[in-house]
């Protein structure tokens, strides 16, 4: 293996050390993201002329539905990872990652349920996005529980990747299922490339700090768990050579 | 081999009929719409004796051992996880789709919708025997299994669930739109064919390492 390459940090010593760098700086960009995106967005934008002090629930709304499929996606490609290249630190970023994808997503769910009662009448209709959120969780839900169930954690890491993999590919079966089944009261994307469709510039300057800054929340959320992870697999590891 | 376990293929017929007996009694027997509900009824009824019998599909032959020897016998791994699937399909699935017109005089199916939903049933049903197969290879040698697998495995039955029960209660009666629903169906099959297996003999393999 090369030097400088990623796979160089497979080796836990410097991943910690470079993750011990790297919490710091993430820590700090996430908290100024954050801090600037919401209050900018809480305080000096417009009211909507039609939802009023209601749109800003957007600043936390789409970053944390954004993260709640990426992190899905994360998970994916690091159990596709992990399977091909027994890439240790692979599996523990898909695991790390879970629990922080499953905040996000009820996060999604609740600030959109808080969203959708003023201005839908309601706080949940079994809507295609609305639905494909809830499934999205009993995946990433399976997924959790299933790292739990297993102790050796290499048997875990299989199970669960395999899990993973198979489960992306139905999460988007179910996704299109539901998008079959009615139309939805969900506007569409909120950000796309599409330049058209997507929200007035007032409100898309400020979103876009606070999905900065939640990506980088996840990033530092994301090497703490690791790190702590391959602790613990430490202490494991001399309580076993002690004979305990 | 998992077709003779003790007469699950009479059990799973008698689960099936008593849930969907004790069930429809739960429901305003009055209600203008119960011939709507009698198809996802038999859809969530059905899914529910797949998933239910399918927990000792692997873990009976993991206890006694019989496992290994699938194992380290020329006949690969991956073949003999289908055919594990194909015969829980036959055993479970197949009577229920027999029984369907009995049942589905119950609820006062029309016979143009009780056409449809047994085609859904026989597209659709394998997918859910070669999931099942997929939940029963990552379980079997862990702790509380038979509670983890069907929380495992029940998001994995959504999609072939909402197309099943939705080509039957469509209300625009044209036959495209059928066909589309059950072409579907029959690709979901196909792929959870075509995979799974693998997949199953995958967490088999490193559970057994």
């Amino acid at each position: 293996m090369t030097k400088n390459s990623i796979w160089e940090f497979s080796n836990p010593l410097k991943f910690k050390k470079l993750a011990g760098i790297l919490i710091p700086i993430f820590g700090i960009i996430a908290f100024v993201c954050v801090i600037t995106g919401l209050s900018w967005g809480f305080f000096y934008t417009p009211d909507d002329y039609k939802q009023g002090p209601l749109v800003k629930i957007i600043y936390v709304h789409v970053p944390s539905a954004f993260l709640a499929i990426n992190i899905y996606l994360m998970m994916f490609l690091a159990s596709l990872i992990w399977l091909i290249r027994r890439h240790h630190l692979s599996a523990l970023a898909a695991k790390a990652a879970a629990p922080v994808g499953l905040a996000m997503t009820f996060i999604a769910i609740v600030s959109g349920a808080f969203w959708g009662k003023p201005t839908w009448g309601t706080y949940w209709v079994w809507d295609p996005r609305l639905t494909a959120f809830a499934i999205l969780t009993l995946f990433y839900i399976g997924y959790i529980i299933l790292w739990t169930a297993e102790d050796e954690p290499d048997k875990a890491a299989d199970l669960t990747s395999i899990l993973c993999l198979v489960g992306s590919v139905f999460a988007l079966l179910s996704r299109y299922a539901v998008l079959f089944w009615n139309q939805g009261l969900h506007q569409g994307a909120s950000l796309s490339l599409d330049k058209e469709k997507n929200v007035a510039d007032v409100f898309y300057q400020p979103l876009l700090f606070s999905i900065i800054g939640f990506v980088f929340l996840f990033l530092f959320l994301l090497l703490i768990r690791m790190r702590t992870e391959i602790w613990t697999r430490q202490i494991n590891a001399i309580q076993q050579k002690l004979g305990k | 081999m998992s077709f003779t376990a003790n007469g699950t293929a009479i059990l799973g017929l008698v689960f099936f009929i008593t849930v969907i007996f004790v069930s429809a009694l739960g429901f305003d027997i009055n209600s203008t719409d119960f011939n709507l509900i009698g198809p996802s009824l038999i859809w969530v009824t059905a899914l529910l004796s797949v998933l239910l019998s399918a927990k000792n599909l692997i873990q009976d032959d993991f206890r006694d051992g019989s496992l290994d020897l699938l194992l380290i016998s020329p006949i690969p791994l991956e073949l003999v996880l289908a055919l594990k699937a194909f015969a829980h399909w036959i055993s479970i699935s197949l009577p229920i789709i027999l029984i369907c017109p009995v049942i589905s005089v119950l609820f006062t199916i029309p016979f143009d919708n009780l056409i449809i939903l047994i085609i859904g049933l026989f597209l659709g049903t394998p997918a859910l025997s070669f999931i099942a197969i997929l939940g029963a290879s990552l379980t079997f040698s862990l702790r509380r299994s038979s509670i983890l697998m069907p929380i495992l495995i029940m998001p994995f039955y959504i999609p072939t669930l909402v197309f099943g029960v939705k080509i039957v209660n469509f209300t625009e009666n044209t036959n495209e739109y059928h066909i589309n629903g059950l072409l579907i169906l029959l690709a979901i099959t196909l792929l959870s064919m075509s995979v799974l297996p693998f997949a199953a003999a995958m967490g088999v393999k490193s559970c057994l390492k």
